[in-house]
């Protein structure tokens, strides 16, 4: 099991964030949410990983036509089997890798936490993440002050289908801006006025 | 979350659809008269909105990629537990696609093989009721040479050694009903 410590990033409502590096195989949550573009991304490793377990159920389908990933297109994958720890993998489209831009990241945070609020899952991890070869720092402060904005949205607008105690929601905390990222996130939460 | 209506068979599913509109439809594919894919493709005729998850016996991957094609958007096995199913229709509902994670994956292990064709289904079906290639030939009024060669083409197609094997294969994979 992953047991990689985590960095706090605050709470808001029953929602309780925190960011620590996610390993798609060997996390333990409910819910695994992942982006899935809609052309091949070879510089995306980490769903290569995951969808290397799966047989290349998400490639394949996608090459099929069953499912495109157009930005907004949601695909639930219950019951996934070892070596996977999550029960169940949530992937987002995220449409043309060039048109996502950190409002776009926004949406796909928002759509996420929405499904994982339908769905009443109590662990989520967060892994979709923007394709950047060289992020700036400044690039990555405004997509992290946007993807928390997105989560926050989400919250507030379905406060009535908080199924669980405390959500965790932990968010892959995976670029060398790290840093810089988890002090966008807070700052978001911080001045977030809803 | 609330059962609005309920129907026997395909063609009650598909008035009872027009009727109530209902937010999802859960459907079985093994029904009297119109058959599930049948009435998947009827309903979304009439409506191209209508979210239909399959419920079903079947974790072959023809059938689900059929339903898939014809426009269903979850598929579901009748072996998932009650809180799966309210998951599906949570997802579905939000406008998404929920797949059992096995259905999934047989799915992609064949969705881009190159499928039976008509006739060959045709051919293995005979072969599974132990018809040999004679018989089939007569069944079909075809020479037997030709049947040979659509035995061939279906061995390479399953990737099978022999017919039993085939046979074997296509029922696992809802290609043929016995």
């Amino acid at each position: 099991m992953d047991k990689t410590e985590a960095d706090e990033l605050g709470t808001y409502r029953a929602v309780h964030l925190t960011a620590r590096p996610i390993d798609a195989l060997l996390t333990d949550v409910e819910l695994l949410i992942v982006g899935l573009p809609a052309a091949p991304d070879t510089t995306d490793e980490v769903t290569a990983r995951l969808d290397d377990a799966l047989k290349n159920t998400l490639v394949q389908l996608r090459d099929a036509g069953l499912f495109l990933g157009r930005f907004g297109e949601t695909l639930v994958l219950d019951r996934l089997p070892p070596p996977y720890m999550a029960c169940s993998l949530l992937v987002v489209g995220m449409g043309e890798i060039s048109r996502l831009d950190a409002p776009a990241m926004g949406i796909l945070s928002e759509l996420a936490m929405r499904s994982a609020l339908k769905l009443g899952r109590c662990a989520v991890g967060y892994m979709v993440k923007p394709p950047m070869l060289n992020p700036l720092p400044d690039n990555v402060a405004l997509i992290s002050r946007e993807v928390m904005a997105g989560v926050l949205r989400a919250i507030e607008a379905h406060p009535a289908i908080m199924r669980c105690a405390v959500l965790e929601w932990i968010v892959d905390d995976y670029h060398v801006h790290s840093e810089i990222a988890k002090a966008a996130m807070r700052r978001e939460l911080a001045e977030w006025k809803g | 979350m609330q059962v609005v209506g309920e129907a026997d068979d395909g063609a009650g599913a598909i008035a009872e659809y027009a009727r109530l509109r209902p937010d999802i439809v859960l459907m079985d594919l093994q029904m009297a008269e119109i058959q599930g894919l049948e009435a998947i493709s009827a309903i979304r005729e009439s409506d191209p909105d209508a979210r239909i998850i399959v419920l079903t016996t079947y974790s072959g991957d023809s059938r689900a990629i059929k339903a898939l094609r014809a426009g269903a958007v979850g598929y579901l096995l009748k072996a998932s537990l009650r809180k799966q199913l309210l998951d599906a229709v949570r997802s579905v509902h939000l406008g998404g696609k929920h797949l059992d994670a096995s259905v999934a994956t047989s799915i992609a292990m064949h969705v881009l093989d190159d499928p039976l064709t008509e006739r060959e289904i045709e051919v293995l079906s005979l072969a599974s009721k132990g018809n040999s290639n004679r018989q089939v030939a007569s069944h079909l009024r075809l020479s037997e040479e030709t049947v040979k060669g659509h035995m061939k083409s279906i061995f390479s197609k399953l990737d099978a050694a022999d017919r039993t094997h085939a046979v074997t294969i296509a029922i696992k994979r809802g290609l043929i009903e016995i």
